[in-house]
């Protein structure tokens, strides 16, 4: 296959993932207003299908070209809009299943493009220049507080004017740059919504329930990542309003409401967040029958904040699990899930009247891979760029020199970083405890931890002025549990001169 | 002169009792736990995650120059907003929501109040229930003097390790 081809095939792959997706809200919007399409929407059907056919055909794909056409009698028979919908969609499936198969493997991360405007990005390339950008921010800090001596030492010498009015000039270019690619990376929100709409019509047929999904705040921005997440997140909450939250049409005529439930998806952007609220018009959440599934599974239960246990594992309102929801993991899961990315998920629900959760996520993040460590009872974590090498501190490997510590690696003697003793109280044992060896710009520490907890991907937060300038923190982060830890900056432990217990 | 009503949230520290004008406060939560900061000034408690943001939080006792607060069960943070900014300020507990005359609010006597002080608007004094009312906003920066023994942490005075940290730039 030459390059060219494969080009080819993946516009081909791109285009045909539009289409269908603009196919399936098109099918699904007309599904919610009874089983007909009018005649504006056959026409984007018919339309769609047809260049679907011609573009399998131009590419020779002639298995395609075959379920295209089929799709197409299939519309083209009924003159008045009555199609079979939920037979479409199941054709739609194969379709997309055998687009999908059409991507190589190693082509995966190029067909993973978004739209913006008229300009296609690949995440390819996105992703390391965010990185860069992060980097360079890192390192403006540094230039500043190189600035910053250097004017104490030398005084308001011109020169150290002029070098801090660029300063001023380059930082306010940088954060032009770090806005504008953040910016390249945000996704309206409606391109999720079809999935939504996809998974509401599904649940409800599989449950017996009827449902209309009504979305608003589609041109809301999130990060691609976290549009992910929210895809997912969002995804389990609209299975739970279908499955849990309304009730049966039989049920809800009895209780004078439409046969109908209805669940609303809708988003805005709240300063630096995005809010999403997912709301039926269901039964409400039974909290009594939270209370017996907490005390079953030993949970204290808190009638002030009577819904906290339905985020916790293993507690279910429903005596027995089925296929799509009931096993008391869910909620737990995207909680920690959407705390990761430092956000929250918070529920208010009235009986008889309906269920409403949201979904608090920051517009924008910082995402990095990160070794988390503990000392002295705080968990760090360390941007695992800089981590060369981790293990177990064995006592020969240390030696004292002038007061300090230092560790032989790789031929060096790598000064010791107690993190226990630099950042909290007590020192870090060395009998049983671990050694990290970080690296940046040719130097290196030895940093000495209680325990290694593990890799993890954290999403960085910046952290108030109002904490000062701690030399070797970059920001701070919230891990799945809540609990809010700081992000060690590798650039400043290198420089940090250890403290020791002698001194 | 007629009276001019105003909504206070008060609260304790070290047993005397202190108020924040209701509307500098966003709400006010309990703590289990605040990850201290490192070398950070010594009023700065540490971070408290609210909701998935990072908040950081003033020790209210060390800000107004008190021995640093224990953490309690009736420990409460209230938090404040500053234009984008949240900042908590942790008390030692916190009572009521009060309505008071603004009128009846005496200034803060000039003879025993030090320069810096500048964040005490004034004493109220009613049925001998006497309530030193606070501007918020003046409480969510941390003067020069706070950031000089820098050591962030939470429990006791500072000790000799971190009392050297100014030199470990040079």
């Amino acid at each position: 296959m030459s390059n060219d081809f494969g080009d080819f095939i993946n516009e081909f792959i791109l285009d045909a993932e539009e289409r269908l997706a603009r196919l399936e809200e098109t099918l699904l919007a007309s599904e919610a207003r009874g089983e007909r399409l009018d005649p504006d929407r056959l026409q984007l059907v018919k339309r769609e299908l047809h260049t679907l056919k011609g573009n399998a055909g131009m590419m020779g794909l002639d298995a395609l070209q075959h379920l295209a056409h089929a799709m197409e009698d299939a519309v083209a028979a009924s003159a008045d809009g009555s199609v079979d919908i939920d037979a479409l969609l199941r054709q739609l499936d194969t379709y997309r299943r055998a687009v999908r198969e059409l991507k190589p493997r190693h082509q995966q991360a190029t067909a993973d493009r978004q739209v913006v405007g008229s300009v296609r990005v690949p995440f390819a390339v996105l992703d390391p220049l965010l990185d860069d950008v992060a980097e360079m921010v890192i390192l403006r800090n540094r230039v500043a507080a190189t600035l910053d001596e250097g004017r104490r030492a030398v005084g308001a010498h011109g020169t150290w004017s002029d070098a801090q009015m660029a300063y001023g000039l380059l930082c306010r270019v940088l954060d032009r740059v770090q806005d504008g690619v953040m910016r390249l990376r945000l996704t309206p929100l409606h391109t999720m919504f079809g999935s939504l709409r996809r998974i509401v019509h599904d649940e409800a047929a599989r449950s017996g329930k009827r449902a209309e999904l009504h979305t608003s705040g589609g041109d809301t921005p999130l990060d691609k990542a976290l549009l992910d997440l929210a895809t997912d997140a969002l995804g389990h909450l609209i299975r739970n309003a279908v499955i849990h939250g309304l009730e049966t049409p039989e049920a809800r005529t009895r209780a004078g409401k439409p046969a109908a439930g209805t669940i609303t998806v809708s988003a805005a952007v709240r300063g630096d967040d995005v809010w999403i609220d997912v709301e039926d018009d269901g039964a409400g959440i039974d909290v009594a029958a939270i209370r017996d599934a907490g005390n079953r599974m030993g949970f204290g239960f808190d009638p002030a904040n009577p819904h906290a246990l339905l985020f916790e594992s293993g507690v279910s309102t429903r005596r027995e699990a089925d296929m799509s929801a009931g096993r008391g993991v869910g909620l737990s899961a995207v909680r920690e899930a959407v705390r990761r990315q430092a956000g929250e998920i918070e529920v208010q629900s009235t009986a008889g009247a309906g269920t409403t959760f949201r979904l608090r996520l920051p517009m924008t993040v910082a995402i990095l891979r990160a070794l988390l460590v503990r000392a002295d009872g705080e968990s760090y974590a360390l941007p695992l760029t800089s981590v060369v090498e981790s293990r177990r501190f064995r006592p020969e490997d240390g030696h004292a020199i002038d007061r300090a510590g230092v560790i032989r690696w790789r031929e060096r003697l790598v000064p010791i970083l107690d993190l226990g003793l630099q950042f909290g109280t007590t020192a870090c044992p060395r009998e049983d405890g671990h050694v990290v060896i970080v690296e940046f710009g040719g130097k290196a520490r030895a940093l000495t931890v209680d325990r290694i907890i593990g890799v993890e991907e954290v999403a960085a937060r910046r952290l108030d002025p109002i904490v000062g300038r701690p030399g070797g923190i970059a920001g701070s982060t919230v891990l799945g549990n809540g609990r809010p830890i700081l992000i060690l900056d590798p650039h400043g432990l290198v420089t940090l001169r250890p403290l020791s217990e002698a001194a | 002169m007629s009276a001019q009503w105003e909504t206070w949230v008060t609260f304790t520290l070290d047993a005397e009792l202190f108020a924040v004008s209701v509307e500098s406060v966003t709400e006010i939560v309990r703590v289990k736990n605040i990850t201290r900061v490192p070398h950070a000034p010594r009023a700065v408690r540490g971070i408290i995650n609210l909701r998935g943001r990072v908040v950081p939080t003033v020790d209210l006792r060390v800000r107004i120059g008190l021995a640093p607060s224990e953490l309690s069960p009736r420990s409460r943070v209230l938090v404040c907003r500053d234009g984008e900014r949240l900042i908590g300020l942790l008390v030692d507990a916190a009572h009521h929501v009060v309505r008071l005359d603004r009128t009846t609010v005496a200034p803060p006597p000039a003879d025993v109040m030090s320069g810096g002080a500048d964040y005490v608007l004034g004493v109220h004094l009613e049925d001998n229930q006497f309530v030193i009312l606070l501007e918020a906003t003046q409480l969510l920066s941390v003067p020069d003097e706070l950031h000089a023994l820098s050591n962030g942490h939470s429990d006791g005075p500072s000790d000799p390790h971190h009392s050297q940290q100014g030199t470990v730039h040079a």
